[in-house]
């Protein structure tokens, strides 16, 4: 229920944002990436009718693999290429999930520490 | 075998009469247990049927037949032929009356004895006899009656009367069938059904393999829910399985829209014999679980299926446990349940080269995990024990006790031979468990299991 108001909120917003004729920030959204063996998460900043394909290759290189290595999750349900923001109702600050694919067999993530 | 039982409607003498009539036509040989039939019932030795008076004036003498439970009496002239061949059938299976022909030499009286049980059901087969009357204990000639004897002293031998009367008219052959079933209803009453049907099917399938699938309506499922784990796949689903395995690398055959997974052919090919189990496959599959499950909610457990990401995320190697970071995975909103309604949640693990799973076990409070491999990791349910008590406290704002869940290993599961099949042994771990079965299958299945989750994957619905 308040996610739906919430994305009424920035509706809202955009509109008003449109009005005043503003470079609007509201239609840009500021994701997380987090990767899956790695500490920090990186900042990008998606137009929200962008399709997430961009972010993921972007990601990719940045990360220095070919795009289709990982696994993008938000939340635990997969997000496709022809995503977009507005599609799967992001906000600012959510965090997607980069994921190596998994194979038993050779699974390119090292081990997993348990630290309980 | 089982003993088989049948619903209603007995042995219809139709039905007898096909059977008997294919046996008539072959040279059956016996089974190895068939013995002369024994005299053994101390009747006199006198027709104790209608007969026919002959010219001669003389009766015809009767044999009396009685086996240990069975006897075979034919009044044909194939009773030799039978004899031969040794078909000791018992009698429901012949039921209907033969027409005897008088003049025929072979003709022979068949008397047996009876049982005190089948008093009654002599009494209704008298009925067939237009002119017969109803009497006990004697013989009359002349009017044709036949008499029930119950001397019987043989324990397990059951017997009928056999008329010896040229019934053709359709009242009385009508007459016939019913008193047949009746009769036949008194004797599966006795449960002589049940050995018999069997002897009688083990017979005929050895004849004739095509008529198997005349006796295949007697067959119940024994263990129907068992039963539909292991369905073999037809041809034209084997054809599909093959055909999908042979697409290109990037073909899309299948698009599933809620887990928005595609399975190209690259994907699916990880399901032929010997290769490694995919991510992908294992996750939709577990969407598909999940779907089964809602579409027939009485006939599974209740069920979350985690994907195959869940446990490396929770426990990152980086930050080891962090709730956080799997918190909003099972929101009310994504999934429409409570984890901690469900009756068991199942969570793959993926451990660099290998597939095991871990069971939140609500039902039977305790945490379990399963590895083809029956290695143990404590550290892994500790994890989970830790997650489930923050999630029910997250969600519901209970603080739930595991310390008195324990931790099961299991150890009674089947074990893989090999190194490739570890992710298919999970699969089935889970799809077992979600019926509710004990794990009953073994490493030999594991290629039919592939084809079938194959196959699954490719119609998107589990069964």
């Amino acid at each position: 229920m308040s996610t739906t108001t919430k994305v009424y909120e920035r509706r809202k917003v955009k509109k008003e944002g449109a009005k005043r004729n503003v470079a609007s920030e509201s239609a840009h959204v500021t994701l997380n990436v987090k990767g899956q063996d790695e500490e920090e998460v990186r900042v990008f900043k998606v137009r929200r009718k962008t399709k997430l394909i961009k972010l993921m290759q972007y990601y990719s290189d940045m990360r220095g693999v070919e795009w289709n290595t990982f696994r993008f999750l938000l939340d635990g349900s997969r997000i496709r290429e022809y995503h977009t923001p507005d599609d799967l109702e992001l906000k600012d600050g959510d965090e997607i999930d980069a994921m190596l694919y998994q194979e038993s067999g050779f699974g390119p993530s090292s081990s997993i520490i348990f630290r309980v | 075998m089982s003993n088989h039982k049948r619903s209603g409607g007995g042995l219809n003498p139709c039905e007898n009469s096909t059977f008997f009539s294919l046996l008539r036509s072959s040279r059956v040989m016996a089974p190895g247990n068939y013995r002369y039939p024994e005299v053994k019932s101390p009747l006199r030795r006198q027709i104790h049927g209608p007969s026919r008076i002959l010219k001669s004036g003389r009766d015809r003498s009767t044999r009396q037949v009685s086996g240990n439970g069975f006897g075979a009496a034919f009044l044909t002239r194939n009773y030799d032929l039978f004899k031969r061949n040794g078909l000791d059938l018992p009698l429901p299976y012949r039921t209907d009356r033969e027409v005897i022909d008088v003049d025929d030499e072979c003709r022979d009286v068949e008397m047996i004895s009876s049982d005190n049980s089948m008093e009654s059901v002599e009494n209704v087969a008298m009925e067939v006899d237009e002119k017969a009357e109803m009497g006990n204990g004697f013989v009359n000639l002349k009017n044709r009656s036949f008499m029930v004897d119950d001397g019987s002293q043989a324990n397990s031998s059951f017997v009928l009367n056999l008329p010896v009367t040229d019934v053709t008219s359709y009242e009385a052959d009508r007459k016939a069938v019913e008193s047949a079933e009746h009769r036949i209803s008194k004797l599966k009453a006795r449960g002589y059904g049940d050995s018999l049907k069997e002897r009688g099917r083990a017979l005929l399938r050895s004849l004739f393999p095509f008529s198997f699938s005349f006796w295949k309506q007697d067959e119940e499922p024994v263990d129907d829910v068992r039963r539909e784990a292991f369905l073999p796949l037809s041809r034209e689903e084997e054809t599909v399985v093959k055909r999908a395995f042979s697409a290109y690398d990037s073909t899309i055959l299948v698009a599933h829209e809620n887990s928005n997974i595609d399975i190209t052919g690259k994907i699916l090919r990880c399901l032929k014999p010997g290769e490694w189990l995919n991510d992908e496959v294992i996750n939709l599959y577990m969407v598909l679980l999940k779907e089964r499950e809602a579409r027939e909610p009485k006939k599974f457990l209740k069920c979350h299926f985690f994907n195959t990401f869940f446990f490396t995320k929770l426990v990152n190697s980086g930050t080891g446990y962090n709730y956080g970071a799997v918190r909003r995975w099972t929101s009310m909103k994504r999934l429409g349940y409570y984890l901690k309604d469900c009756d068991k949640i199942f969570i793959p693990i993926h451990m660099n080269i290998h597939w095991t799973l871990a069971v939140i076990n609500i039902k039977d409070r305790k945490f379990q995990y399963l590895d083809s491999f029956k290695g143990r990791e404590p550290k892994i349910l500790d994890a989970l024990a830790r997650y489930f008590v923050d999630e029910v406290n997250d969600k519901s704002k209970v603080d739930l006790d595991v310390s008195g869940w324990r931790q099961e290993f299991v150890q009674d599961l089947p074990m893989q031979r090999n190194g490739y099949d570890c992710g298919m042994f999970m699969l089935k771990y889970i799809d077992f468990y979600s019926r509710g079965l004990d794990l009953c299958f073994t490493q030999e299945q594991m290629p039919y299991f592939r084809d079938r989750t194959a196959k699954e994957i490719l119609q998107l619905k589990a069964e």
